[in-house]
């Protein structure tokens, strides 16, 4: 789990510092304060390879990719959104704390010493322009140093060093998650491989009585593999993305808790396509999953019908409970943190907490 | 020239807000009298707007000899420095907090006896009709002060405003049916006068 975690010139974030976090996080506060930042940045700090950063802007919408081949200004336009400011010269740095008192580390800057310069091409009219790659400095939590480029091949294309997470795995649900069947059909033979996926299976009956198995198959010509809900009233078995797109999230989210066991799971906008009522039951199971399986959860939300209905959990359980507000002031945004015993109390008073 | 500032929207905002969380609504959104107050001390920081707040007073009954020294000890058990007299300040989450009695420090009871010579005298035969009442149904001798002020007032309240005789005190006073312009009103605004002063509320 992360105990600490501090972090300079991340997207709105000029500086960030929390401490004492822990097993289930919620983060609240009005649009354009940070949460999705501070999702991503968490995101980032333990996954740190270009893919992730990538990945992290493309979910935002800001990822395009220009002719071939690069320029420089294109290159960097990839990337500037991850620097508070814009400003590269503020490179990012995040140092994260598990609770273990390890440390990892990761500061990434464009680096002139590795700057490549593409072939133009033959017949294309273009200016010759050097491109500095994007240098993920990283110290994992073994005390492992590495480097990992975002460059650009010869020929203009972006390239990317691949290199392992930083010790503690992480999984991202945007607030524009898309159901993905084959990565919910992934994380499911795992858990079945494992002889884990019961619990599971016995959570979605028991919140949903209409499904009374789960299962994965692969069919038809190119073999597409999805989890199948078998549902009574129903001759075949259905894709459970048939059966309702919020069922499937609720799956997933319960799924990855087991999946990253030991590891952190990131969780934008939870109450997105979830019936209100179904909502109490969802943090109940996940407090109960995250303490079995030593996972860690981070979940924003807007919702004061979803931060309600997580009264009854947190009652008795307030140390695992820690409230993060996200606050944008003079450009800068910044995170207050309430601990258990506040975050229930002022739920209890019906408080406005977001 | 004595303090008073019966220029009436000042003290009925105050008088009409003691009101609504002694009766702690409908919606369950009142702190639950001293028992629950306690728990409810440590919601206080996370609600929106917390950090802008200049001082912090907590109202409450007069109803025992102990009323007081039971809000030091919610204080204190919290973490928190009591006020050691009523009117003094004493700190709840860096914030300067008082404590007000009602009707005040030297006198038992509660909001309804304190509002009570203003129903009277909005509805005279209210104190006559309101007795023989209350002697008939054998409230007059319960032995809980506080449940036999409440039902005084508030059979007076429900028995002579016809237009609309579900409507509690704290509306009776911000619709203007009931006005804080009586002396019996006096010793709160004396103290809320004089708790601004301190905090340095409206300076």
């Amino acid at each position: 789990m992360i105990k600490s975690f501090e972090a300079h010139n991340f997207r709105c974030f000029k500086k960030l510092e929390l401490s004492d976090l822990r097993r289930i996080n919620v983060v609240v506060g009005k649009n354009a304060t940070g949460k999705t930042a501070l999702l991503e940045l968490v995101r980032l700090a333990l996954g740190a390879t270009p893919q992730v950063a990538f990945t992290l802007n493309q979910l935002r919408g800001v990822s395009f990719y220009g002719g071939l081949p690069l320029s420089r200004e294109q290159f960097e336009a990839q990337w500037n959104w991850l620097f508070f400011g814009f400003d590269p010269n503020n490179h990012v740095a995040a140092k994260v704390v598990d609770n273990n008192s390890h440390r990892a580390v990761l500061r990434i800057s464009y680096d002139p010493e590795k700057a490549v310069t593409p072939i133009p091409q033959a017949g294309v009219p273009s200016l010759v322009t050097t491109i500095l790659p994007l240098s993920f400095d990283r110290i994992d939590f073994s005390g492992n140093a590495s480097k990992l480029l975002a460059s650009v091949h010869p020929q203009g294309s972006l390239t990317f060093d691949q290199g392992p997470e930083l010790g503690l795995a992480t999984e991202f649900f945007a607030s524009s998650w898309i159901l993905n069947s084959q990565q919910n059909a992934g994380w499911f033979s795992q858990l079945s491989l494992e002889n884990r996926e019961g619990e599971v299976v016995q959570a979605i009956r028991k919140e949903f009585g209409y499904i009374n198995d789960l299962q994965v198959l692969s069919l038809g010509a190119m073999q597409q593999t999805a989890v199948y809900a078998t549902v009574p009233f129903l001759p075949n078995k259905l894709p459970l993305s048939l059966v309702s797109a919020g069922v499937t999230k609720f799956f997933s989210i319960l799924s990855v808790i087991l999946f990253r066991s030991h590891g952190v799971v990131l969780i934008d906008e939870i109450e997105n396509g979830l019936h209100y009522e179904r909502l109490p039951a969802l943090w109940q199971i996940m407090l109960a999953l995250a303490r079995q399986y030593d996972t860690q959860i981070f979940a924003s939300t807007h919702s004061n019908e979803c931060l309600q209905a997580l009264l009854s959990t947190i009652k008795g359980n307030e140390s695992d409970f820690m409230l993060l507000r996200a606050e944008r002031d003079d450009g800068s945004s910044s995170i207050v943190q309430f601990e258990g015993r506040e975050f229930e109390a002022a739920l209890a008073k019906h408080g406005e907490i977001r | 020239m004595r303090p008073s500032f019966r220029d009436g929207a000042y003290r009925n905002s105050k008088i009409c807000h003691a009101a609504e969380c002694n009766e702690a609504g409908s919606d369950g959104k009142g702190v639950g009298g001293r028992s629950g107050f306690k728990h409810s001390l440590s919601g206080l920081t996370p609600i929106k707007g917390f950090k802008e707040l200049k001082a912090i007073l907590i109202v409450t009954d007069h109803d025992k000899a102990s009323s007081f020294s039971e809000v030091q000890e919610a204080l204190t058990v919290n973490g928190h420095t009591p006020p050691g007299v009523p009117a003094n300040l004493g700190s709840v989450h860096g914030k300067p907090v008082a404590v007000l009695l009602i009707p005040s420090e030297t006198e038992n009871g509660d909001l309804e006896k304190l509002c009570f010579p203003e129903i009277a005298r909005v509805w005279p035969k209210a104190e006559e009709c309101v007795s023989a009442f209350l002697k008939c149904t054998g409230a007059d001798k319960w032995e809980k002060k506080s449940s036999a002020n409440k039902a005084r007032a508030r059979s007076a309240t429900v028995a002579f405003n016809e237009a609309e005789p579900y409507m509690g005190i704290g509306n009776l006073f911000r619709k203007g049916v009931l006005s804080t312009d009586n002396s019996c009103f006096d010793p709160v605004a004396d103290f809320l006068r004089a708790f601004d002063a301190k905090v340095g509320i409206g300076t």
